[in-house]
């Protein structure tokens, strides 16, 4: 299918004008109903009271964005659209019930599994691997394992980033643009719209949630950004002859999904006093800020790393297997010398204290 | 905010899980009647929306859309040709009609049902050859057009041996199935003339119509492989350069090597392309540039965008290195046709391209 720029500028400008239009009727909502967040818990690193809901404009946008395309664009309307249609709804209410009841994480992992499997019933699956050695791995019946943990993997990884005013957003923001580049080279139109959507959407929305916020976009907006984010990885492995490289995201999600497994072993350690699913500050923008960094500084550094991942995916897309391989590893090397520097900077940090 | 906080955390919940949902039952009611419309106006499905236009009384754009159609997908399938061949007639355009007479007859000789397909077979060719007549051709060509033939007439339960036609039934019946058959060896409207006879056969899919021939002045370059099979051809000597196959549904590698492949080819040279099961899955836009380069373009189409292949179409192409998008001759047919009494089984059938040289053997 060839490409249509002026539909991905429309998409994206659509879902950055949605987004710019309903966060301020949303925040007006969220003071009305009280579905705020209050700087009580020490994970909190807010001083004052913020509402939550400024991520309900995002699937609101994207109802918008698929009737945009059904409607003026058909020829670029996607058979998987309207089920990221239902789940997305599904993902919303959860956020929604887990904002104002805080839902437990367990709980939250096996209904995000559930509907990542009904997902995967609708044909989101990636039935082979891409190696970094050249060559696919078929995944066989691990299929239907590994795709609804991959996406509610990409879910918790966005969730957890979002930490700080305006982390989440604009991480999400520089993977969507990483990924809707190396789409555009590859010709895939239907990940490109998504990721136009995503990168339009966040946009907007950081004119309200970068440093000092006005709003949040709650587990409501990051579990649904997540999903839009690991259900794109997918769309375009649903003609079963393609083969997705699920590496290429994977470095540029490398930050969220870096500090998610991190989390996973924290919570590991965690496990043996039964705390596992508890939550901790110990993510890697709560250790930058216990460095003596502003919410900015952390921000933008992690925006600036993150952006690296990104150019580091588009050229591992560009390249051919054998140097695919090493540019992985050099990241792989980057990523465990940025935690290496961090822990001896911690360690200085602690003693000096 | 002291009524807000007034609220139990249910009722919040409630309220915004209704507004939520809200949204999603007002997006499910503009969606679906725009989805269904659009389907119905998709291009895929020219042949029931040109039949409810018909139904309607709106006899003239029905007509249009279903030649619109036609020309897009090039149906293995009776029904559209013999509709539009009778609304033409009694729309007063028996000259236009014919032209769809040979392939609405020739697509009723593959049901199943017929009785007598030789009889089918050899009307339709009859029809096609009263509509373009070929008196003069090559003697060289007649066993590999008859070859050619036959795996056309396989698709209607007809064997070599059951198949007694003459040279020109045979040519009328590649010329029935919507083939490009130059018989004055122009190579299209490249304005290039072919020094040798050529025809080039691809069958996508599975079974009896995956196939691919390149046969020049006698000699067949084409494999039983999968893939995209490259001839190259020297315009002023007729002299065979360059040949290969690339399976370019297995990797994107292979539509590299292809790309690079035409790119290395000197302008003029003349490019015979035949498609085995399938060289679309990984048909980059590199490859279509290069493609194009030859005068090939994507006239058919899936999911109503103008594309060069779909998945597993047969395709058949002669083109010149160097001459402008769409003046090539192109066939094709897409694999996604069923057979009356079986929904199941997709297929489409070999398409053919080819150029006669003039003053050969008078039949």
């Amino acid at each position: 299918m060839t490409h249509a720029p002026v539909l991905y500028l429309v998409v994206g400008l659509v879902s950055c004008l949605v987004t710019l239009l309903l966060v301020p009727a949303f925040r007006a909502l969220a003071w009305r109903l009280d579905v705020v967040d209050r700087p009580s818990d020490p994970r909190k690193v807010h001083a004052r009271i913020i509402p939550y809901l400024g991520g309900l404009p995002f699937y609101l946008g994207f109802l918008v964005t698929v009737l945009l395309v059904e409607g003026f664009y058909p020829q670029y309307s996607q058979p998987m659209f309207y089920p990221m249609c239902v789940v997305g709804t599904l993902i919303v209410i959860m956020g929604i019930y887990d904002d104002i009841c805080d839902m437990g994480s367990l709980k939250k992992l096996i209904i995000e599994l559930v509907l990542m499997s009904l997902l995967f019933y609708w044909g989101f699956r990636t039935t082979e691997i891409a190696s970094p050695f050249g060559g696919t791995f078929s995944l066989g019946w691990l299929a239907f394992i590994i795709t609804p943990l991959w996406v509610a993997g990409v879910i918790n990884a966005v969730n957890f980033s979002d930490g700080l005013d305006g982390l989440a957003s604009g991480l999400v923001f520089i993977c969507a643009a990483s990924i809707f580049a190396i789409g555009y080279k590859n010709g895939q139109v239907a990940s490109c719209i998504l990721m136009a959507y995503l990168m339009g959407a966040t946009l907007g929305f950081l004119r309200y949630n970068f440093n000092p916020a006005s709003i949040f976009m709650g587990d409501a907006g990051a579990l649904f950004l997540g999903f839009v984010l690991g259900a794109a990885t997918l769309v375009e492995n649903q003609k079963g002859v393609t083969t997705i490289a699920l590496s290429v995201p994977m470095v540029v999600m490398a930050i969220p999904i870096l500090d998610t497994i991190l989390s996973f072993y924290r919570r590991l350690q965690r496990a043996r006093d039964g705390r596992f699913f508890t939550p901790d500050r110990n993510h890697l923008h709560h250790r930058l800020l216990d460095l003596g960094l502003t919410q900015r500084q952390v921000v933008l550094s992690l925006y600036y790393i993150s952006a690296i991942m990104g150019v580091l995916a588009f050229v591992l897309s560009v390249v051919p297997p054998d140097y695919g391989f090493l540019i992985l590893l050099l990241a792989a090397m980057g990523i465990v010398f940025g935690v290496v520097i961090l822990r001896f900077i911690e360690g200085f940090a602690h003693r000096d204290s | 905010m002291e009524n807000a906080a007034a609220l139990s955390n249910r009722t919040r919940v409630l309220v915004l899980c209704a507004l939520m949902l809200a949204a999603f039952a007002v997006f499910n009611a503009i969606y679906w009647p725009l989805h269904t419309l659009q389907r119905r106006r998709a291009p895929e499905n020219f042949h029931a929306y040109a039949r409810s236009l018909h139904e309607a009384g709106d006899r003239t754009a029905a007509i249009v859309v279903l030649q619109q159609g036609i020309e897009r997908f090039r149906p293995p399938v009776a029904a559209p040709y013999q509709d539009l061949q009778s609304w033409l007639i009694a729309a007063g355009q028996p000259e236009v009609a014919a032209r769809y007479e040979a392939a609405g007859q020739l697509y009723a000789a593959f049901d199943p049902a017929v009785d007598d397909r030789t009889a089918a077979l050899k009307a339709a060719s009859a029809a096609a050859l009263k509509l373009r007549p070929i008196n003069v051709f090559p003697a060289s060509m007649e066993r590999p057009v008859a070859l050619l033939a036959v795996s056309v007439a396989a698709l209607a339960g007809l064997t070599r041996e059951g198949f007694q036609f003459t040279y020109a039934e045979h040519l009328g019946l590649l010329q029935a199935t919507g083939n490009a058959l130059s018989d004055d060896g122009m190579i299209g409207t490249t304005g290039v003339r072919s020094p040798v006879n050529i025809l080039v056969q691809g069958g996508g899919g599975e079974g009896m119509y995956r196939q691919a021939h390149i046969i020049v002045e006698g000699r067949d370059l084409g494999r039983p492989r999968r893939g995209f099979h490259v001839v190259l051809i020297e315009a002023d000597t007729g002299r065979v350069v360059g040949s290969s196959i690339f399976d370019v549904w297995s990797s994107r590698e292979e539509a590299e090597r292809m790309a690079q492949y035409l790119e290395d080819a000197t302008p003029g040279t003349i490019g015979a392309f035949a498609v085995y099961d399938d060289a679309s899955a990984n048909l980059t836009p590199a490859l279509l540039e290069r493609l194009m380069a030859f005068g090939l373009q994507p006239a058919a189409y899936v999911q109503r965008t103008p594309v060069l292949l779909g998945l597993q179409y047969s395709f058949a192409a002669l083109g010149v290195k160097g001459a402008a998008p769409g003046t090539a001759l192109q066939a094709w047919s897409p694999y996604r046709y069923t057979r009356p009494g079986d929904e199941k089984t997709y297929y489409g059938h070999p398409v053919t391209c080819g150029v006669f040289l003039p003053g050969g053997t008078t039949q």
